[in-house]
């Protein structure tokens, strides 16, 4: 038996439990939904998505202040340390203690901003025929629309190809009644006779 | 055109234009929203299968349904409603229920189990507590061994690194071991 093809992703979105995975498949968008040892699989095809929304999810201050509150978690001995030491004598250590804080700011000021410039995380919403789903198509906001992007051209193709065959909507002609080439008999029915509307005395026959 | 697309946050209907993926912003909440929006139909598609009439064939599991055509894998005569097309082949519910409980058919597979990022887990986790080594070693092996070609066959398929990786990091001891048993076998000759 031969491996499967790898399908072509489409994107991920990164979660503590393990990592969500869209796949462009030929008729479905296909959800790899990691559960630390265990993937999920879910299928939306094409033809039955109504719609896809994603929209930010507004971002706590934690995730800014997280990386600051931790830093100084780890260098406060450092900064007794220097308190104490200077205070108390050995000059050479409040330079130790220092550059200890400077460095974890340093890196917690870094890592501040690289998560302002990263923008907030995002929530999707997948309505289709028969359900409605929600979890993150992609991991940031700024890759939302790139996402959306790819997926518009599978959607247009395959719900137009769908709509061509069953035929546009609205444009079902009337039924008329076709006029026969010869008079009928009296009393009999027309030879041809398409659409809903009966012959007067069929009508009146009946109402009898 | 409104396309029933309604807002996350405050619920109000949004309209919005088909197919080609907008950026709008709620008018009633402000919620700013990345948007596709399909054609696909809100009611479900209407299955009217065909009054059996005379001596036709019925369907096995509506006995007043025409059969339109045979199950490709018990040959169950079935129809319209029950016919289930996968993959190509049109199998009955019954069928269908039994392969994917046995996940013989890719479109309906729902889950996998990762023994390779199990592997990658077990082989690590016992460096916090390192006498369990003696277990995590057999452990990360045997599934190595058992399930060395499950990565390829997912339906998603993956490398064969963490097997490779999880392997490395539990025979990392014995090496050590083995290294150190030569030195001092060279230093006591």
């Amino acid at each position: 038996m031969s491996a499967p093809a790898k399908p072509r992703r489409l994107a991920r979105a990164w979660r503590l439990v393990g990592p969500a995975r869209w796949y462009l498949e030929q008729d479905h968008l296909l959800l790899a939904d990691q559960h630390w040892w265990t993937v999920d699989y879910r299928r939306f095809y094409y033809s039955d998505i109504q719609s896809v929304t994603v929209w930010p999810r507004p971002r706590p201050i934690w995730r800014f202040a997280g990386a600051p509150a931790l830093a100084a978690l780890f260098t406060w001995p450092a900064a007794v340390l220097f308190l104490l030491v200077a205070r108390h004598g050995f000059r050479a250590w409040p330079h130790v203690g220092w550059v200890a804080a400077g460095e974890a700011g340093l890196v917690a000021a870094a890592v501040g901003l690289l998560e302002a410039l990263a923008g907030p995380f995002v929530h999707t919403r997948i309505v289709t025929r028969y359900s409605r789903f929600e979890t993150p198509l992609v991991h940031r906001w700024r890759r939302a629309e790139r996402a959306l992007r790819v997926l518009a051209p599978l959607l247009a193709a395959t719900q137009s190809a769908e709509q061509e065959s069953a035929g546009p909507r609205g444009t079902t002609p009337e039924p008329t009644p076709t006029v026969a080439a010869e008079p009928a008999a009296p009393g009999s029915m027309p030879a041809q006779m398409t659409g809903t509307e009966l012959p007067a005395r069929t009508v009146e026959a009946a109402g009898r | 055109m409104t396309a029933g697309l309604s807002c996350p946050r405050c619920h109000q209907d949004v309209p919005s234009a088909g197919f080609a993926p907008a950026l709008l912003t709620c008018p009633y909440c402000g919620l700013p929203m990345a948007v596709l929006v399909g054609r696909a139909a809100a009611q479900m598609r209407a299955m009217r299968p065909e009054t059996a009439v005379g001596g036709a064939a019925t369907c096995f599991f509506h006995a007043e349904n025409a059969a339109t055509v045979a199950c490709a894998q018990c040959g169950r005569f079935v129809c319209a409603l029950c016919d289930l097309e996968m993959e190509g082949l049109h199998r009955c519910p019954l069928c269908l229920t039994a392969a994917r409980q046995a996940a013989s058919v890719a479109s309906l597979r729902e889950r996998d189990v990762l023994y390779d990022s199990i592997a990658l887990t077990v082989a690590w986790a016992w460096i916090l507590f390192y006498p369990t080594w003696l277990v995590a070693a057999p452990t990360v092996l045997y599934l190595t061994l058992r399930h060395w070609k499950a990565p390829r066959h997912y339906l998603v398929p993956r490398g064969r690194w963490r097997f490779l990786l999880a392997s490395a990091i539990v025979l990392l001891p014995v090496l050590a071991v083995l290294m150190l048993t030569v030195s001092v076998r060279r230093a006591a000759l």
